[in-house]
């Protein structure tokens, strides 16, 4: 059975299958959440705030999610393709999904090396 | 929800799996510490504050609301009214638009349209043209960011002019096709708020006087603080600038002609992401 995340404000309610959310982006306070749909969301929260709810919200899918630096969350499931020099990182089902996004070669090396070591 | 989760620019870690460091104990600590050196800063300020004077005011997180419909008679041709008048020294020219409604532009702008005032509206960045700041066209987010804590939300009619480093009609505008963009805070309840461009050039502000939105423009070349301090002297209540200088902007006069507003420039008007405040016909 798949959990949800909810995310409620004074005036909202946010609540998403934990398996439809692509990536969050951050650009300071604002968060944005990309879902399968090709939906967005915009909330009002700091990229750390969702993270938090995140790791205390989802307890039977720990490790879903992947923190990449201060501005990335993404949904491990649609990672299909690093490229460091061109520090592109390809989040794709196969199918209908697929968002290219850029990171720094940093992270994209420690991404690599994360997913490496877990296939090990 | 406070910001928990610190991370440096290049870390990457899996979230829920605990290694996210736990500064639980080091944050109730800092918290404690904070809030007993704050309560001891408020007891000294109180202390030493001669309270028959009072000025509390603070200037942070306030907004001022108001209707766009700036008149009683409903029936009336939308227009705009012009005032001219002269402030600490500057000139001034006020327009208000009457009857008409707000909304924001992007895309270059022509004046045949029934656009009875339009000025450019939230900052373009240098090199590719971005728009600065968070910026929300019918609903659909365009731009993202807190450069500037003015902001103007345009939301059902209401358009709201304030200061806020996180506003929630951001995110309002978004849900129901509205508007937003940030620029530099001029006047925060009616005290001039100070910016750091020290530069001096021509200035237009998004204004509330008196509940009323209007444009003020002067074609004196003041810096940003001058020109805030002339608007709080004013009488303005809540203000935020727009693009000035060369920016591209006009109004109808009651003939319906074309008036451009101070130093007006069309350089930029073929820019992608140009975008303008626009007061059109109901």
């Amino acid at each position: 059975m798949s959990e949800h995340l909810i995310i409620s404000t004074n005036t909202d309610l946010m609540r998403v299958a934990s398996e439809h959310i692509v990536f969050i982006s951050s650009d300071g306070n604002y968060s944005t959440l990309m879902f399968t749909s090709g939906e967005t969301r915009v909330l009002t929260f700091q990229l750390g705030q969702l993270e938090h709810q995140l790791e205390k919200q989802l307890t039977n899918t720990k490790g879903l999610f992947i923190r990449l630096g201060k501005s990335l969350i993404v949904n491990r499931t649609f990672i299909s393709y690093i490229n460091i020099p061109k520090q592109q990182l390809v989040l794709s089902d196969g199918q209908t999904i697929s968002h290219t996004l850029s990171a720094s070669r940093e992270v994209l090396r420690n991404l690599k090396i994360l997913i490496e070591n877990e296939q090990t | 929800m406070k910001e928990n989760y610190d991370i440096e620019d290049n870390e990457v870690r899996v979230v829920g799996t605990g290694n996210a460091p736990d500064n639980q104990k080091k944050r109730i600590t800092a918290i404690a510490v904070a809030i007993i050196l704050v309560a001891l800063v408020i007891g000294i300020v109180v202390f030493f504050t001669d309270k028959t004077t009072g000025n509390k005011a603070t200037i942070n997180d306030t907004t001022q609301t108001n209707k766009i419909s700036n008149t009683s008679d409903k029936d009336q041709t939308p227009y705009i009214a012009t005032t001219d008048t002269v402030i600490d020294g500057i000139e001034l020219q006020i327009l208000t638009p009457i009857n008409a409604t707000a909304e924001l532009h992007v895309g270059p702008i022509d004046t045949t349209d029934d656009i009875l005032l339009a000025t450019q509206a939230a900052d373009l960045g240098k090199g590719k043209y971005d728009i600065i700041g968070a910026f929300v066209y019918a609903g659909e987010p365009l731009s993202w960011g807190v450069s500037k804590k003015g902001f103007c939300a345009i939301i059902n009619d209401t358009i709201t002019v304030g200061v806020a480093e996180n506003s929630p009609l951001f995110e309002q505008a978004t849900e129901t096709g509205g508007f937003f963009f940030r620029q530099y805070a001029a006047v925060n309840n009616g005290k001039m708020v100070e910016n750091n461009p020290k530069n001096a050039s021509t200035r237009r502000a998004l204004c509330i006087v008196n509940n009323k939105v209007c444009i003020i423009t002067t074609p004196n070349r003041v810096t940003m603080n001058e020109f805030s301090q002339a608007l709080s002297d004013f009488g303005t209540s809540n203000a935020i600038f727009l693009v000035g200088s060369s920016a591209h902007g006009w109004y109808r006069d009651n003939n319906n002609k074309v008036v451009s507003l101070p130093n007006n420039s069309k350089w930029s008007n073929n820019l992608k992401n140009i975008n303008y405040i626009v007061f059109r016909h109901q």
